[in-house]
């Protein structure tokens, strides 16, 4: 698959990730290891089953295996990788943290930086490819082509997300980067993961109770006609605002984003999606209570955390919500020790597989807390 | 180019897939290089706004998908992709912009020596249309990396090569992303034009002039 440009052949499948001339050498970044003694500062303790959890995925990795946590949304399953972090670093070996969506990149970055204060944690993805060394690299999976056979520990978080999902070359990008061990990590197992699981390509280990001890939100669902789920929209931010709780409002597209953002007259509301320029800045203002409401489409379903959050979704029938996304996206309820409760309507026409599954597999994670 | 694996199977320029639905245009046109599926992708905008006293005809809509495939042609230098932006167009407007000097905004020497193309001028040099290039910037910056605020910065920066010549027919301007139309603004102070030409508008864009779309009646029919 070689395109012809003046004189040079370039492949086509590949170029996405840097055009590389026939004959031409990469040019890859310099990457350094050294033997790293460092201990990570949490703001809390590890729950007992926490540090289970994180001593087990270690015994696995140093025995050579290819790990999966299979833990639940808010569970903690960042924190339970940094004694295996630890662990490689005074190794002198080399890590990386990848995951799909830029957004969690910067959100992690950040969280890492402040566990790992004497280390230095680069973030590399669109808008941040100026560092591209560091004692630990937090990247898009997309980014791993910079990195071919690089590291002795790559954790995956969110495999279960877009695109990675559906994409064989970014699987195969996360092949050539990772010379020593995987880690990976999600709340949900689709179909390519089952089939590594049932090839005993990797060993699981499970992690359902949340930090707190409270169970997981189970959403409640409504079925109604599209013009009565924004009634019932109305009346339930009305509710939430009356109880002074912030509400994430998820909706399929970005012009329904703007468009119910318009119809909350009254109410202190502000969009936010993917293209949005402002998108980082709105989230630090709702962080900091700006507005009462946020409506977003699946930019927000992943790595976000918000206090006291309460959560709808909007024509949750809509084929963009899979079951992993809705997972995710009641996920973000309840996640802090502060208030582990809340929230979560899913507002449908129609009550699909998606939408049932996601509850069933809430209630199953429940079942084992 | 189009590299085939079999005698009488092209490739979707983009997605490298086989051509599983041939566009409708198949009998009339012997070159067909993007996929019923790649094609829809494309959000049609085909309108046209009258900004002081300037028309703005834009072809799409900006999104993410067409921001990756512009980043795959001019950052990753996917030279090929230049025939994909414009080949859903009929060929009266072809006719139509040959009617037109056409003006370009184009990268800074240091870009073009490393890219070893200039992107604009390949996408309408693929159809016979020549892209003039009177403008050059004093700094190296990159619009799509800077806030709202630093983008108005071109005003300064962007300047007119002395003794450039190009034709008297009236003139066009012609771009490939319309953001703030900051970029467009500068140059449209340094050369007047009538009419300007973008291949991608981004929504915000789109939704701020909402009150401004005119229809042109020679251009989008």
């Amino acid at each position: 698959m070689f395109a012809y440009d003046h004189g040079v052949y370039y492949c086509r499948k590949c170029v996405a990730f840097g055009r590389l001339n026939v004959g031409e050498q990469d040019q890859r970044p310099t990457i350094v290891s050294k033997k790293i003694s460092v201990e990570p500062l949490l703001r809390f303790r590890l729950t007992p089953e926490q540090k289970r959890v994180s001593r087990q995925v270690l015994d696995h990795l140093l025995n050579h295996k290819d790990v999966f946590v299979y833990a639940a949304t808010g569970a903690g399953k960042t924190e339970i990788t940094f004694e295996s972090i630890c662990s490689y670093l005074a190794q002198g070996k080399k890590v990386g943290f990848a995951i799909s969506r830029r957004q969690v990149v910067l959100e992690l970055w950040e969280r890492l930086s402040s566990a790992f204060p004497t280390l230095r944690v680069v973030a590399v993805t669109q808008g941040y490819t100026d560092e591209l060394d560091g004692d630990l690299i937090v990247c898009t999976i997309h980014q791993l082509y910079r990195y071919p056979f690089t590291f002795d520990l790559l954790i995956l978080d969110e495999l279960d997300a877009f695109p990675y999902a559906q994409d064989p070359l970014l699987h195969q990008l996360v092949k050539n980067a990772c010379k020593g061990e995987r880690l990976c990590l999600s709340a949900t197992i689709d179909e390519q993961l089952q089939k590594e699981i049932d090839a005993k390509k990797l060993e699981v280990v499970e992690l359902f109770k949340r930090p707190h001890g409270k169970p997981l939100i189970e959403p409640k669902i409504i079925q109604a006609p599209v013009w009565f789920q924004f009634v019932l929209l109305r009346l339930y931010l009305e509710c939430f605002i009356r109880d002074r709780k912030q509400t994430l409002v998820f909706v399929p597209t970005r012009k329904k984003a703007i468009w119910i953002k318009r119809m909350l007259w009254g109410i202190s509301v502000e969009s936010i999606h993917a293209q949005d320029p402002q998108k980082d800045e709105k989230m630090k203002l709702f962080k900091e209570k700006k507005w009462d409401v946020l409506v977003s489409t699946t930019l927000l379903e992943r790595g976000i955390t918000i206090d006291s959050v309460q959560v709808i979704v909007f024509q949750a029938d809509d084929p963009v919500f899979t079951q992993a996304s809705l997972i995710q996206i009641f996920g973000r309820v309840g996640r802090k020790f502060s208030d582990p409760y809340g929230k979560g309507i899913c507002l449908c026409q129609f009550r699909k597989k998606s939408i049932l599954s996601c509850v069933s597999t809430i209630q199953k994670m429940n079942r084992s807390v | 180019m189009r590299v085939n694996d079999s005698k009488d199977e092209p490739l979707c320029l983009i997605c490298l897939q086989k051509e599983r639905q041939l566009p409708s245009r198949f009998l009339l046109e012997e070159d067909v290089c993007v996929c019923r599926e790649c094609q829809k992708k494309f959000i049609l905008h085909k309108k046209s706004y009258l900004i002081d006293q300037v028309y703005y005809h834009v072809l799409f809509e900006y999104d993410e998908w067409a921001q990756r495939l512009l980043f795959q042609y001019k950052d990753q230098r996917d030279i090929v992709l230049r025939r994909v932006f414009l080949s859903s167009q009929e060929k009266r407007f072809f006719e139509k912009m040959k009617k037109y000097t056409l003006v370009g905004l184009c990268s800074s020497e240091k870009k073009r020596q490393e890219r070893g193309f200039e992107p604009l001028l390949e996408i309408f040099s693929e159809y016979a249309l020549f892209v003039f290039s009177p403008f050059y910037k004093q700094e190296e910056i990159k619009q799509s990396s800077l806030s709202k605020q630093e983008r108005a910065r071109i005003q300064k920066i962007l300047k007119i090569k002395e003794g450039y010549w190009m034709p008297k027919k009236k003139r066009m301007l012609v771009d490939d992303v319309l953001t703030t139309g900051n970029s467009v603004q500068a140059a449209l102070s340094l050369i007047p034009m009538k009419e300007v030409f973008v291949l991608f508008a981004h929504p915000l864009w789109i939704e701020s002039h909402q009150k401004d779309v005119k229809k042109h009646d020679s251009f989008f029919i």
